[in-house]
């Protein structure tokens, strides 16, 4: 199952282009709103850079034949899913990493930084981020990565736009209260296995074209 | 140790292999205990079916030419000396009866083919 | 080591109907068929990659879906179409692939890179067709595979790259303990070195024999127009007809011997007589 995350990262590495757009989006973003962010800005960014990363080992013209490649290894499909899944968390990780040292190197450089990258964000881009690819991994395994990929886009636009035009203080606050965790937890986590479930078993039975 | 098959002929290719090691046995270009290229290596290099090199080794073996040891490969049998005349005096019979159904055909008769044999007994 | 009864396939417009054949150790396996025949579904089909209605694959003597991985180790492959990520360099494909494999031999997957002349620095898609199949091949070597599956390896390549290919097979094949299954439409090919032939037309089985039996079963009938009455017709398999006469295909030569005798000439029919006559008619 490494091997498959691995073979992602290789194929995420090997996409020169897209790889550095994506690691230069944050950047560019808070350069130019000179690092005056608010909360919701990080939000957004770190949500995108999640959503970037993992498009990166899709980004393929013609995967189909690929796809012919790794069903004749000796890998279950199972294992491919799980490792799909488990790219979420490495990249959401490597995504809010990433920002983190931006805003370090920010404030070294002399920026003065109105937010910061708190738990707090933390408790609202991972449920958001997994629950995003909750929806779409099905979808990738199910009918095509490319439809899969265009839904993703389209999601976080219209996640993004709504979140921004709207003052989302009182669900924040109720996502943020402790004593409600536990239950957003256990929402979040059902859905990420149902939708694994469900991935396991479109997948399973799935004809290669 | 010669093997030349033709993919044109219309002998099947399994009987140019075992006749063509049959002869070069009786003729004793290949000794008694000497070892046969494996089956395998045989294939390979006359390019053809294992299956076809088996199954001319299966004709020789079932003819008593050669003996295959499990494990070892393919062996020229001993071959009966009594036994190879035998089978060398037959060949020569068959041929004999062959002429003998063409001169009748022709119309010839003992002593002129008698005569025929003579010249080329005393030529060779 | 390859065995499969009675597999079914339907799809929308072509359907696999109860496909039978069963491979050895030691041989190789020729599968032959015209374009859209089945070959390429059949091989899928083992692999797991299509999922099949009915009947049973059992490779090395274990189910192909319960046992898939364990079976796949054992198991290099080579496909026709190109199935690289093809902005990599053979290097990295290599790396991906490569520790899939328990039983990697990379010394071995060196000398076959450098007997073929390929340069792991090259981008997958600078390659040319028969050096990618070569790749293919290097790879599905290099693992101590015991059955190597191929679907028309050899189509779009030169004849000296066909030669080169075929060579590398007698090679393999030398051990007993490993067996190649390769689909191909080029009959050629297989005269020269395949053991076993099974023969599929329109998701059927023709038959599924030894190289020895297909060609002594058999016969191609030459012969003047003259001598073709309705009888003799339907005694052929297939039977084509020109201005100057007839060539035709029969698994019976003996009668046409004895019914016809010198009038016509009988000889040995190539895969390619065999194939075009029975589908023909």
């Amino acid at each position: 199952m490494f091997k498959l995350i691995r073979k992602d990262l290789l194929l995420a590495l090997s996409n020169k282009f897209y790889l550095i757009s994506t690691l230069l989006f944050a950047p560019l973003l808070l350069f130019f709103m000179d690092f005056q962010v608010n909360e919701k800005i990080i939000v957004i960014i770190i949500y995108g850079m999640s959503f970037f990363l993992l498009s990166l080992s899709f980004y393929y013209v013609d995967k189909l034949k690929p796809e012919v490649l790794i069903q004749s290894l000796p890998i279950r499909k199972r294992e491919i899913v799980l490792s799909k899944y488990m790219l979420v968390f490495l990249c959401y990780l490597i995504g809010v990493i990433y920002v983190s040292i931006l805003f370090k190197v920010a404030e070294f450089l002399g920026y003065s930084i109105t937010a910061n990258l708190n738990i707090s964000i933390i408790k609202i881009t991972l449920p958001l981020v997994i629950i995003h690819q909750s929806i779409i991994l099905p979808i990738s395994f199910g009918i095509s990565d490319r439809l899969a990929n265009s839904i993703g886009t389209g999601l976080l636009v219209f996640i993004n736009n709504f979140y921004l035009m709207h003052d989302f203080e009182r669900t924040s606050r109720m996502l943020l209260n402790s004593s409600n965790r536990f239950s957003v937890a256990l929402i979040v986590i059902l859905i990420f296995v149902l939708s694994i479930i469900v991935s396991i078993t479109i997948y399973k039975n799935k004809d290669l074209p | 140790m010669k093997i030349i098959i033709s993919n044109f002929s219309n002998e099947p290719i399994y009987e140019q292999i075992s006749s063509q090691i049959k002869a070069m046995i009786i003729k004793g270009e290949l000794q008694a205990g000497e070892l046969l290229p494996s089956i395998r290596g045989l294939a390979k290099d006359l390019r053809v079916s294992v299956i076809t090199t088996k199954r001319a080794y299966e004709e020789l073996e079932k003819e008593g030419f050669i003996e295959t040891v499990q494990g070892k490969g393919s062996f020229v049998a001993m071959q009966n000396k009594e036994l190879m005349r035998e089978k060398k005096l037959r060949i020569i019979e068959e041929k004999l009866a062959e002429i003998v159904d063409e001169a009748r055909l022709l119309g010839l008769t003992y002593k002129e083919v008698e005569e025929m044999l003579k010249i080329l007994f005393e030529e060779g | 080591m390859l065995e499969v009864r009675n597999l079914t396939k339907k799809f929308e417009k072509f359907s696999l109907d109860n496909i039978s054949f069963k491979l050895e150790p030691g041989y190789i396996m020729g599968f032959i068929g015209p374009n859209g025949a089945g070959k390429s579904t059949t091989i899928k089909l083992i692999m797991n990659l299509l999922k099949k209605d009915s009947g049973e694959i059992k490779v090395f003597g274990m189910d192909n879906v319960k046992y898939e991985k364990e079976i796949k180790q054992r198991i290099g492959f080579v496909y026709e179409e190109p199935y690289y990520y093809e902005n990599l360099t053979l290097r990295q494909m290599k790396n991906i692939i490569a520790p899939f494999y328990t039983e990697w031999d990379d010394k071995q997957f060196t000398k076959y890179i450098g007997d073929f002349g390929l340069d792991l620095d090259k981008k997958i898609k600078e390659l040319s067709k028969g050096m990618k199949t070569k790749f293919s091949l290097a790879l599905a070597l290099s693992h101590n595979a015991d059955l190597i599956i191929m679907d028309e390896p050899t189509s779009g390549l030169d004849p000296v790259f066909r030669r080169e290919i075929l060579d590398i097979l007698y090679n393999i094949i030398q051990d007993e303990k490993k067996s190649i299954f390769f689909s191909t439409h080029i009959t050629t090919d297989l005269e020269k070195i395949a053991d076993y032939i099974t023969f599929i037309d329109k998701g059927k089985i023709v038959f599924s024999k030894s190289i020895d039996e297909v060609f002594d079963s058999y016969r191609v009938v030459k012969g003047g127009n003259d001598l073709l009455d309705w009888h003799i017709r339907q005694e052929f398999i297939g039977l084509r007809t020109t201005k100057v006469g007839f060539e035709g295909l029969t698994d019976n030569p003996e009668k046409f011997q004895k019914i016809l005798g010198d009038q016509i000439i009988v000889e040995r029919a190539s895969l390619e007589d065999i194939m075009f006559y029975t589908i023909r008619g």
